[in-house]
């Protein structure tokens, strides 16, 4: 009986330590690109490196915020390595909170001013474009919306989509907006397009979705949603509003990489980061399903989407985009999604 | 004299509460000053109404037919019926989509997609709901004391009977049905999620999420969960201390209506409507798996990305492609993330189990102590999962010994074990409520000490209701979701949370791949429990 009583007492010492770490090195990355797209990068890098990669990936209703909450919560005793944001203003919240730390990558050097801190907290990569996403057998070419501003016309009434502004890019979109724009600008912006009857959906591929199931003529989302639905051989295109000179101008938000201030594998984080922010990396993902665009001037392959040299891209402040979370948030809640 | 009251005190109690519970929701529905409540409230109590307007009366005729009348191969229509209980809830929601979602089959024919909004997700909840009906208002027909039912065919008509008789014992069944239901429609948000309609539970966990915080509205919540609470407390008590006579019933089966002249016709309506409707989601789901894009134009230059349109794609099915999606998507990775969900719910059953047997055997010396148990369960049903979760979050994420159960996979382990231990609980203590308290008694009349009780009595009866316990707490802790996105660890997904994030994601071919899978390791796991189920059947019929 003793030994087995042992037998039982071992096996379970041996279940209760399973998960407690296999000896191999580790780094834990949160994540915030859709894990049909980063999974195989992460791999990659396994296979190169040797350092397992333990992600955690968004979800696809409270996206990076979702993890930016966890980040915080988990501040006094963090547990993630790595914060792959597919945004920048929730990086940057992070960076205000005095929650990232400072790393330098050598192929940071290679990247415009604007897609890099200039304390070396975060750092910018592969980008996508805020879009319009047009149902073609709906709206006729030279019919498209010029500008933002035009999904407010009794035109679009009851026909525009966008994704609940509360999380992932669209809710980096408002930000900027209110930072472009001033908050009382935006503030009509919103209130207009709410009064236009604009129908607010779970997600950005929600939205490419009804729009390409003609359930809306035209929807907000990203490029990547939309070229989902383009690769499906839906009747959509993308639209670049603002494209003028004078107006606005195109959003284009990069993923952006940091490093958690007090993470239990800082070497191994480097390592990745390193390897994120490498040309093969945003070359791939370039090339990729998620069309993302390219911003190390050095990386040269054919891009799916327009890149900003192209197009007249949307000059913003991201630091003040996320100064403004807050109060962004909280109109918002308060009375933008309220019925 | 005074007369009888014609129901129990305690149902009374119940129809009053239930009564209070609807009017408390129409009253925040309609009448709330805050705009936002009201449209959380009327949303939460309208998807409530409709999943058991549809359920209720649907899952009540089934259980008819499967549990109480002479249809040929009952067994197997009751497992068909039964087991979908134990596919994951995000499943559900993928196979309405891959049939009335945007790119669905039906919407390709009508025109028409309605994947969004109240009605979509009412259906889908009453769909997941069906079984659980079936299940609990199918046992409660079945333990009606075929004395009272053959007295009253001598009188009536079978029909008759069935209404007057049969219908009005379980009458305390169908109630448990729509409360169990009520509390699993109003703690999950996956589906609310996914078809983009605001819910009660879906706040709560949209709030915390992205503001680390509860959200103002979930204090106006609590009034309706103490409610619910109670109710079900009331009705896991009536349950825990129903009379062992009906449940001797239940177990050896009672009276059976005979359908006549309708039998071989509603066994083929049955069997025609049950082909048609698997044939068809499992068309949809194959043709779905091996669909594929093709470019057809030349990829553009960079100065024409602007050009770039979906005519420039097109979309056709192949074999080839079907089997890439299938290695795709239950891959190397996949495969070690459904070992690591295996895993985690095994070790949250296990947990379940060896908490919930010896409660089981306590109370089965103590039958006074049933209500308060009753009450527990009903506590940990009406909680809605993010409730759960956040509860557990903030009483682990801090530093010292509990942060260390924070950092591990036991946190999770923890959240789905207490998700799943009130169907556990009734799982292990129902079939040694069957065993008669003379049975120990006699033991220790005979001398036998704690220890030999335990060791040659209790232990080798135990090991069916842990089998079957366990068995339900894996099934079930497997297609959990709130939980499960809250407390996941880094470098293991959950199962729920990775279809459900493969659903937002529009992924459909790998949730139609999975889907299958799942379906079939579900009937797998199920078969199990049906004859674990019927070993012991037969072992306490035949003692």
């Amino acid at each position: 009986m003793p030994a087995r009583l042992l037998a039982a007492f071992a096996s379970l010492a041996a279940v209760f330590c399973t998960g407690c770490g296999s000896g191999e090195p580790e780094v834990v990355v949160y994540t915030a690109l859709d894990r049909e797209f980063s999974e195989p990068i992460l791999k990659q890098f396994t296979a190169e490196t040797g350092i397992r990669a333990l992600p955690v990936y968004d979800v696809e209703s409270t996206k990076t915020v979702g993890l930016v909450q966890r980040i915080m919560a988990e501040s006094n005793r963090p547990q993630c390595d790595v914060f792959w944001n597919n945004e920048i203003v929730n990086t940057l919240r992070l960076k205000e909170a005095g929650l990232l730390d400072v790393y330098r990558p050598a192929a940071a050097e290679a990247f415009p001013g604007a897609f890099k801190s200039t304390d070396g907290t975060w750092h910018g990569f592969a980008a996508r474009a805020r879009i319009l996403i047009v149902n073609t057998d709906l709206v006729d070419r030279d019919a498209y919306p010029a500008s933002i501003f035009d999904l407010t016309d009794d035109t679009w009434k009851g026909r525009v989509g966008i994704a609940k502004p509360i999380a992932g890019t669209t809710a980096t979109h408002a930000a900027c907006l209110f930072a472009a724009l001033g908050d009382e600008k935006a503030k009509q912006f919103f209130r207009d397009l709410k009064a236009n009857g604009v129908r607010i959906l779970s997600g950005n591929k929600q939205v490419a979705e009804s729009v390409a199931a003609g359930e809306l003529a035209v929807g907000l989302t990203d490029t990547d949603d939309a070229m989902g639905e383009i690769r499906d051989a839906r009747p959509v295109a993308i639209a670049y509003l603002d494209a003028a000179d004078d107006q606005i101008g195109t959003l284009f938000i990069p993923n952006t990489l940091a490093i958690v201030k007090g993470c239990p594998h800082p070497e191994q984080a480097r390592a990745l980061v390193d390897y994120l922010i490498s040309p093969a990396v945003e070359a791939a993902l370039a090339k990729g399903p998620s069309a993302q665009i390219p911003l190390n001037p050095s990386v040269e392959v054919p891009v799916q989407v327009m890149a900003p040299s192209q197009i007249h891209a949307m000059q913003v402040d991201f630091e003040q985009a996320a100064a403004r979370w807050d109060s962004v948030q909280q109109f918002i809640n308060q009375e933008f999604l309220v019925p | 004299m005074t007369r009888p009251l014609p129901f129990a005190p305690r149902n009374l109690v119940a129809a009053l509460l239930l009564v209070l519970l609807g009017v408390w929701g129409l009253w925040l529905g309609f009448r709330s000053q805050d705009a936002a409540l009201r449209e959380l409230a009327r949303n939460s109590f309208l998807l409530v109404a409709l999943t058991l307007a549809v359920a209720l009366p649907l899952g009540t005729q089934l259980a008819a037919l499967v549990f109480r009348t002479d249809l040929p191969a009952a067994a197997w229509w009751r497992a068909l019926v039964i087991l979908p209980l134990f596919i994951p809830l995000p499943v559900f929601a993928g196979l309405w989509k891959a049939t009335l979602g945007t790119q669905g089959l039906l919407t390709v024919l009508t025109g028409k997609a309605w994947d969004m909004g109240l009605l979509p997700a009412a259906a889908t909840h009453a769909v997941a709901a069906l079984p659980w009906v079936v299940l609990v208002v199918g046992l409660g027909l079945r333990s009606v004391e075929p004395e009272l039912e053959e007295a009253a065919l001598l009188d009536a008509s079978a029909l008759s009977v069935f209404l007057r008789v049969t219908l009005r014992r379980a009458g305390g069944s169908l109630l448990c049905a729509a409360l169990l239901v009520a509390a699993l429609v109003l703690g999950e948000m996956a589906l609310t999620n996914l078809f983009n309609f605001r819910s009660y539970a879906e706040e709560v966990y949209v709030y915390f999420s992205t503001n680390g915080a509860l959200s103002p509205l979930t204090l106006a919540g609590v009034p309706g969960m103490v409610l619910l609470a109670v109710l079900l407390g009331l009705a896991f008590g009536g349950i825990l201390t129903h009379d062992p006579r009906q449940w001797e019933t239940l177990w050896r089966g009672g009276f059976v209506f005979r359908l006549g002249r309708w039998k071989w016709p509603a066994t083929a309506l049955l069997a025609a409507v049950t082909s048609a409707t698997l044939g068809v989601l499992l068309w949809i789901l194959v043709s779905r798996v091996g669909m594929e894009s093709q470019r057809v134009a030349a990829a553009p230059a960079d100065s024409q990305a602007a050009l770039v349109s979906g005519k420039d794609y097109v979309r056709a099915w192949s074999a080839e492609a079907a089997l890439r999606t299938f290695q795709d998507a239950l891959g190397s990775e996949r495969r070690e993330e459904w070992l690591a969900s295996l895993l985690h719910s095994g070790l949250a059953a296990v947990l379940a189990v060896a908490t919930a047997l010896p409660l089981a055997w306590w109370m089965h010396a103590r039958p006074r102590a049933a209500p308060g148990l009753g009450m527990l369960l009903g506590v940990l049903l009406a909680v809605p999962g993010p409730v759960l979760a956040l509860g557990l979050i903030m009483l682990f994420n801090r530093p010292g010994p509990l942060g260390y159960v924070y950092d591990s996979m036991w946190i999770l382990v923890l959240g789905l074990a207490l998700r799943v231990w009130p169907f556990v609980l009734l799982a292990v203590w129902a079939p040694i409520r069957l065993l008669p308290r003379t049975l120990l008694d006699a033991a220790r009349v005979d001398g036998a000490g704690p220890w030999q009780l335990f060791r040659y009595l209790q232990l080798p009866l135990s090991l069916g209701p842990a089998l079957l316990g366990l068995l339900v707490g894996i099934t079930l802790s497997l297609g959990e979701l709130p939980v499960s996105l809250l407390l996941q660890r880094p470098g293991s997904m959950p199962l729920s949370v990775d279809i459900f994030n493969l659903l937002h994601a529009g992924v459909y071919n790998d949730v139609a791949a999975i889907t299958l899978v799942l379906i079939a390791l579900v009937f797998g796991l199920g078969a199990g429990m049906i004859l674990i189920a019927g070993l012991m059947r037969r072992r306490l019929m035949a003692e």
